[in-house]
């Protein structure tokens, strides 16, 4: 009979839990018996840079209903600070992310005031002017290297790794390091998802009216999830960086091509849901080796193959359809859509609250208590503030 | 003074060509809502429609008309198709389908074409170096002229079409009030794709003029010109056609005069952060624009 229904905290829920976290231990830590190569390497690490900066606009756009395509900036700014550090005073990268993560939520906090203002359209034009600056800003500026970017960035793995110092050993460490600043974003994001701030923050986005009338500080949420979302934006350029061994403002990840790109690798994932960052990069990034690689492949027919030559980009049109037929039939993307079939099969019934409830217990948490509506809520992710 | 001249001639054809793609965004904005992201990526396929229509035989005036002509079928199609029933569910839908175009549109121009690098772009107006008028001491080059008297043409014609016939009147009317419009028998849907489809072939027109004043089209060539138009549609208010026209050539006359007179410390290069200055300093003073209607949010 399906759906199953499991206790919350019952003994096969926590074997469906141990499972979960088993499986997704593997996928991460599994590096480890593999024996990638440095190629290899560098394909994970740019997965867990892309995953990052879309988690970080999840928090903003998700779970906030801020809809910025102004991340590249901070992407890049987060680059460019580890840059500069670095090179010019002699830094070791690995001190440079929490210097970039600060000056990004700074910065963050100081777009963050004016978008108070703004709803909607306003805010998404103010990020837009970013994004379409930030390239052009440091081509001028000195610091930044004007259009010839910095090069030469490079993080040996520290001896107490024991990783071999060469290109293999750096390969290596970079994708832990790129690992650790995905773990501590999403550590970040889901406890303030889970906390009081995320139940302002949802209720932000769901209505912004009644969520002031409720007595949420809509303007203080607002701002510090922006500075938030810009510094775990920055911590992304930071692995970015190191990744290119260079930063140049050139690069499309640092044009409003990188906001639109994260934007893409979000919503297909899924927007609101705090796998779906993680889940939409890998996808994002398969696919789009897959179709780069496409007009070579063999086993293609011989019609398609001379269709496809010289045209590039092919990824971005699968992508960009995917995005408006997403729209159409899975607005929660494919976490969300998997979620949805999960619970056809097995629904997690939650436990009771079991002290007499208190009035911060009576507030609705992601997963309400009984009623017809069992299982994790899906949260409302397509209504932003009006 | 003469040098004055010369930057208010330059800064008036850049004008002129935000204006017109300002133009579409405020048509659509005040149809619906909408800030039709992909204004900017449908004026660039239309003028590398232009340039391929022109590329296997029609004279270039007509491969522009033709080609604004696709760009409206094109636009009421999408909206028909894609914005209309996303729309009913939700604007962050919207924005994010919007944002999809733009990716796949900005996509599709290299992809559809096999185009590496920028393909040369016919010549709409005389062009020649010693194509200008002087006035003052300034060369007014002819070609900016042109570009001038077509943003002209296409304002009266909007204007005309607005104020004078009944579609325009519908238009208007679900503008005012899209709740009220189909009770007195309008068809809004209709009204629309309409909308979108006018938006897109006056962006059109804008593209062409791009890509004949750069003398070739290019997939990314109207990223900045799409945001200094945004940034003259919100001077405008947004809702406002004769805003958008007049803050789009205000804007570029503007921008080419502090990138001008200020050429260490903005130049040609941060000519952007002019636009940026220009759409913060309005959302804080004047959210509203300079002919924008003050709305009044109800909860």
């Amino acid at each position: 009979m399906l759906p199953v229904r499991l206790k919350q905290g019952s003994p096969a829920h926590w074997a469906l839990r141990v499972l979960g976290a088993a499986v997704a231990a593997w996928f991460l830590l599994s590096p480890i018996v593999r024996d990638l190569s440095p190629s290899e390497y560098g394909e994970l690490t740019e997965i867990a840079f892309l995953a990052l900066a879309a988690m970080s606009l999840n928090l903003l756009i998700g779970f906030t209903g801020q809809i910025s395509i102004g991340h590249s900036a901070f992407f890049g700014l987060g680059a460019y600070t580890l840059a500069i550090l670095v090179t010019e005073h002699g830094w070791s990268p690995g001190w440079t992310y929490p210097a970039a993560a600060l000056l990004c939520f700074v910065v963050g906090v100081l777009v963050g005031i004016p978008a108070l203002r703004l709803k909607g359209l306003y805010l998404v034009i103010v990020t837009l002017a970013l994004a379409q600056i930030f390239p052009d800003l440091i081509r001028k500026l000195d610091v930044t290297g004007g259009s010839q970017g910095i090069g030469g960035l490079r993080y040996d793995a520290p001896e107490w790794t024991g990783l071999e110092a060469g290109r293999q050993g750096r390969a290596e460490w970079l994708y832990w390091v790129a690992l650790a600043s995905l773990a501590i974003g999403y550590l970040i994001v889901r406890n303030l998802v889970k906390s009081r701030i995320g139940r302002a923050m949802i209720a932000v986005r769901d209505n912004s009216t009644a969520a002031a009338v409720m007595g949420v500080n809509v303007p203080l949420v607002k701002t510090v999830v922006f500075g938030l979302s810009a510094a775990l934006a920055g911590l992304a350029g930071c692995t970015f960086a190191l990744r290119q061994t260079q930063v140049t403002p050139d690069n499309q990840y640092l044009s409003i091509l990188g906001s639109i790109l994260f934007l893409v690798i979000m919503v297909v994932g899924g927007a609101a849901s705090l796998l779906g960052p993680i889940v939409g990069a890998f996808v994002y990034y398969r696919v789009e080796e897959f179709s780069r690689d496409l007009p070579d492949a063999e086993w293609l027919p011989g019609f398609l193959d001379s269709f496809l030559e010289g045209r590039p980009n092919f990824a971005t049109l699968v992508f960009a359809t995917l995005l408006v037929v997403l729209m159409f039939v899975a607005p929660f993307g494919l976490v969300g859509t998997a979620r949805l079939l999960a619970r056809r099969i097995a629904v997690v019934v939650p436990a009771p609250p079991t002290p007499p409830p208190s009035p911060e217990a009576a507030l609705p948490a992601e997963t309400g208590p009984g009623g017809d509506d069992l299982g994790a809520r899906q949260p409302a992710a397509d209504a932003p503030s009006t | 003074m003469e040098r004055f001249l010369q930057y208010f001639f330059d800064g008036i054809s850049f004008g002129s060509i935000y204006a017109l793609v300002a133009l579409g965004l405020v048509i659509v904005y005040r149809g619906s809502g909408h800030l039709n992201f992909a204004q900017g990526e449908l004026a660039m396929i239309s003028a590398f429609l232009a340039w391929w229509y022109h590329d296997i035989g029609l004279s270039p005036w007509l491969a522009v008309l033709v080609a604004a002509a696709t760009a409206f079928v094109v636009a009421a199609v999408i909206e028909r198709v894609i914005i209309r029933p996303i729309g009913n569910r939700s604007q962050f839908a919207v924005v994010v389908a919007a944002i999809g175009l733009f990716l796949g549109l900005n996509a599709l121009a290299p992809f559809a074409w096999r185009v590496r690098v920028p393909e040369r772009f016919m010549a709409l107006f005389p062009n020649e170096p010693t194509d200008f008028v002087r006035i003052g001491g300034a060369e007014w080059r002819e070609l900016y002229i042109g570009i001038l008297a077509v943003l002209a043409i296409t304002g009266v014609g909007l204007w005309a079409l607005f104020q004078k016939t009944r579609f325009g009147l519908a238009m208007r009317a679900v503008a005012s009030n899209p709740e009220s419009a189909p009770l007195v028998g309008i068809r809004t849907g209709r009204v629309l794709a309409v909308s979108w489809g006018l938006a897109a072939a006056v962006g059109a027109l804008g593209g062409c003029m791009v890509a004949t004043a750069r003398g070739n089209v290019d997939a990314t060539m109207m990223f900045s010109i799409f945001f200094a138009a945004t940034a003259a549609a919100i001077l405008g208010g947004f809702d406002s056609l004769v805003g958008a026209v007049v803050a789009g050539l205000f804007l570029g006359v503007f921008e080419t005069m502090v990138a001008g007179y200020q050429p260490d410390l903005v130049g040609q290069q941060l000519k952007g952060v002019v636009s940026l200055l220009v759409i913060l300093l309005v959302l804080l003073i004047r959210p509203s624009g300079l002919f924008g209607s003050q709305r009044v949010e109800r909860v």
